[in-house]
């Protein structure tokens, strides 16, 4: 296959054979050759050869095989001619991030943490076999489903600050609860606010580098300060209803199914009654999700008052982002209208709050997006994977890997020493590839960089 | 062999082969490999039974079928397997009837390992030779 270089940071694999457009990578050469190790590049080109296909096919600098799409990936398809692929959100719907600030110091809060990490690790439910922190009734449940956190806010689990700083205002409009299936409602219902296991967590960090002092003054952030990142989605729900809905479109759509190089890059076509009922099923999702987050918020802001014996107010607890990087969503490309598939990618838009996690010893960062039109407006999720998920276990000893974070100052606790192994940084690239790609292309600028001191792995 | 996890096959997810005299304990390999990928199959007993029965279109989606009962009665029901056994199964008319047996995860007892969210059709693929079937596909971690 062969590759274009635009620039140091951009890569374009020109049209052929079935795709509609060419596809851009977004990478420099590091990431490049990382990303040329597994099927990424092939799992591009099938995105490119979806129909409606508007603008470029797009791979971030955090890219790696998935399935279907790659991760890291985007492609906007027009909402008359193209259609909605649920593969090309993931199984784990509205999988996303949020960062808590506090007005708490690292360096007094160091002392205690390992008590405040063994709170907060038995407070939110996490790893396998484990429920939810909220029981809901079924017209309760399928409120939240449809209203998000607008329905935390009723019921005094939310607060205004936490509308005003969740994408979508925490609730994605045109969900509906009716078109899911039972299955995925009894795979949802019990676990609303746990972390759930593989790559999720809750990283107590400090804020180590200011770059953007104006901006970060404006958004409460400060050298020194403890900040809480929390990465779930929206569990069972949304893994049963992208599954429900692949099979569906594979029986209704043979046709379909037979044009294309992976059946799990299948799409319901537009204007289908599957695409209207799946993307109201995926907002209920969404929908989900962002409760699940908030959810687990609570639970952690609770510990951190119990502990300190203080209130939220005194102890500046409050929402920065919550952000979501495996969603589809209506918006306008070009002028024209599409669904916006964002698979392991955040939305990046003029002055908007991104996070962008890296792995459990290496930094985090947060940024403010700039101009993202080249990647569908969009930019990385994460540091994304280099290592697969067999090879870390195979070579990478979930002891020695504590041991290093331990020498670095980062306490860990964990359900599985599998998921110590699968997470170790060595597992993943460099962020710093990444953000520098992130900031070399004009998506977004760094805010602040976020260091971890204790984490949690689901 | 019953089968492996493929190493470097999926970066993100599980890679696996599983391998049968027929297809049918293919397909019992292919479960085995889904109950251990979820929790050490070691120390689970056989305490309760969970009967399934899927018709499917085509091999591939009766497989995927199968396998995702498993994920789905550890989410919904919290249950850990250690086995499949398929009792009926017609290969013409994509049809099986299996028990599964396990018991309730217990976090005292049991050794977690991945929660598995879904089984994917990327690059799956079934073959089945006189004496000799294998299966491959990729579970999302």
């Amino acid at each position: 296959m062969e590759l274009k270089k635009i620039s140091d940071y951009e890569w374009e694999i020109n049209k052929e054979g079935k795709m509609n457009s060419s596809a851009k990578i977004f990478a420099n050469d590091k990431i490049l050759q990382a990303i040329k190790n597994d099927k990424t590049l092939e799992q591009l080109k099938n995105m490119a050869s979806l129909p409606g296909l508007v603008g470029n096919a797009c791979a971030l600098p955090d890219a790696h095989q998935g399935y279907g799409f790659c991760i890291g990936g985007v492609a906007a398809l027009s909402i008359k001619e193209g259609g909605i692929s649920p593969g090309g959100v993931g199984f784990d719907i509205n999988c996303g991030v949020r960062v808590l600030k506090t007005n708490l110091i690292a360096k007094d809060f160091l002392p205690k943490i390992k008590n405040i990490l063994g709170n907060i690790y038995n407070a939110v439910p996490s790893g396998l076999g484990n429920k939810g922190l909220q029981r809901f009734e079924n017209d309760e449940f399928f409120e939240m489903l449809n209203k998000g956190i607008d329905y935390l806010k009723i019921k005094g689990l939310a607060k205004k600050n936490d509308l005003l700083n969740c994408e979508d205002y925490g609730v994605m409009k045109k969900a509906s609860h009716e078109f899911i299936s039972p299955k995925a409602l009894a795979r949802g219902k019990n676990t609303v606010g746990s972390l759930g296991s593989g790559n999720h967590f809750i990283d107590l960090m400090r804020v180590d580098e200011v770059f953007d002092e104006k901006t970060s003054k404006q958004n409460g952030l400060f050298k020194g300060q403890v900040v809480v990142m929390i990465h779930s989605g929206s569990r069972g729900l949304g893994h049963q209803v992208a599954s429900d809905y692949i099979n569906a479109i594979m029986r209704k759509y043979p046709e379909i199914i037979k044009s294309l190089p992976d059946p799990e890059i299948c799409y319901a076509p537009a204007g289908s009654k599957m695409s209207e009922e799946y993307y109201a099923s995926m907002c209920a999702c969404a929908n989900y999700a962002y409760a699940n987050r908030q959810l687990m918020m609570n639970s952690i802001k609770e510990e951190l008052c119990k502990f300190f014996k203080s209130t939220e107010e005194s102890l500046g607890l409050e929402l920065f982002q919550d952000i979501t990087h495996n969603v589809a969503r209506i918006e306008s490309i070009k002028g024209v209208s599409c669904y916006v598939h964002r698979k392991g990618a955040t939305k990046c838009v003029k002055n908007g709050k991104i996070i962008i996690p890296g792995s459990m010893g290496t930094s985090s960062y947060l940024l403010l997006g700039d101009n993202a039109e080249k990647s569908i407006n969009s930019s990385a999720h994460g540091s994304g994977r280099i290592l697969s998920r067999s090879r870390a276990i195979k070579t990478l000893d979930s002891k020695e890997v504590l041991d290093s974070l331990s020498k670095k100052g980062i306490m860990v606790k964990s359900s599985s020493k599998n998921i110590v192994s699968e997470e170790a940084p060595a597992a993943y690239k460099d962020i710093d590839d990444v953000i520098e790609v992130t900031e070399n292309s004009g998506f977004a600028k760094r805010i602040a960089k976020l260091n971890p001191f204790a984490v949690i792995n689901g | 062999m019953k089968y492996e996890y493929l190493i470097d096959e999926a970066t993100a997810d599980l890679a696996i082969k599983a391998y049968g005299e027929t297809l049918k304990e293919a397909f019992e390999n292919s479960a085995l490999a889904v109950c251990e990928a979820i929790c050490e199959t070691e120390n689970i007993d056989e305490q309760e039974i969970k009967l399934v029965k899927k018709k499917a279109d085509n091999l591939k989606m009766l497989l995927y079928d199968f396998l995702e009962e498993i994920i789905f009665l550890h989410d919904a029901e919290n249950m850990v397997f250690k086995r499949a056994e398929i009792d009926e199964f017609d290969e013409k008319n994509c049809f099986l009837s299996a028990v599964f047996f396990g018991e309730n995860f217990d976090n005292k007892k049991h050794v977690p390992k991945a929660h598995i969210k879904a089984i994917t059709y990327f690059d799956m693929g079934i073959e089945n030779e006189k004496n000799k079937a294998a299966i491959k596909f990729i579970v999302d971690v």
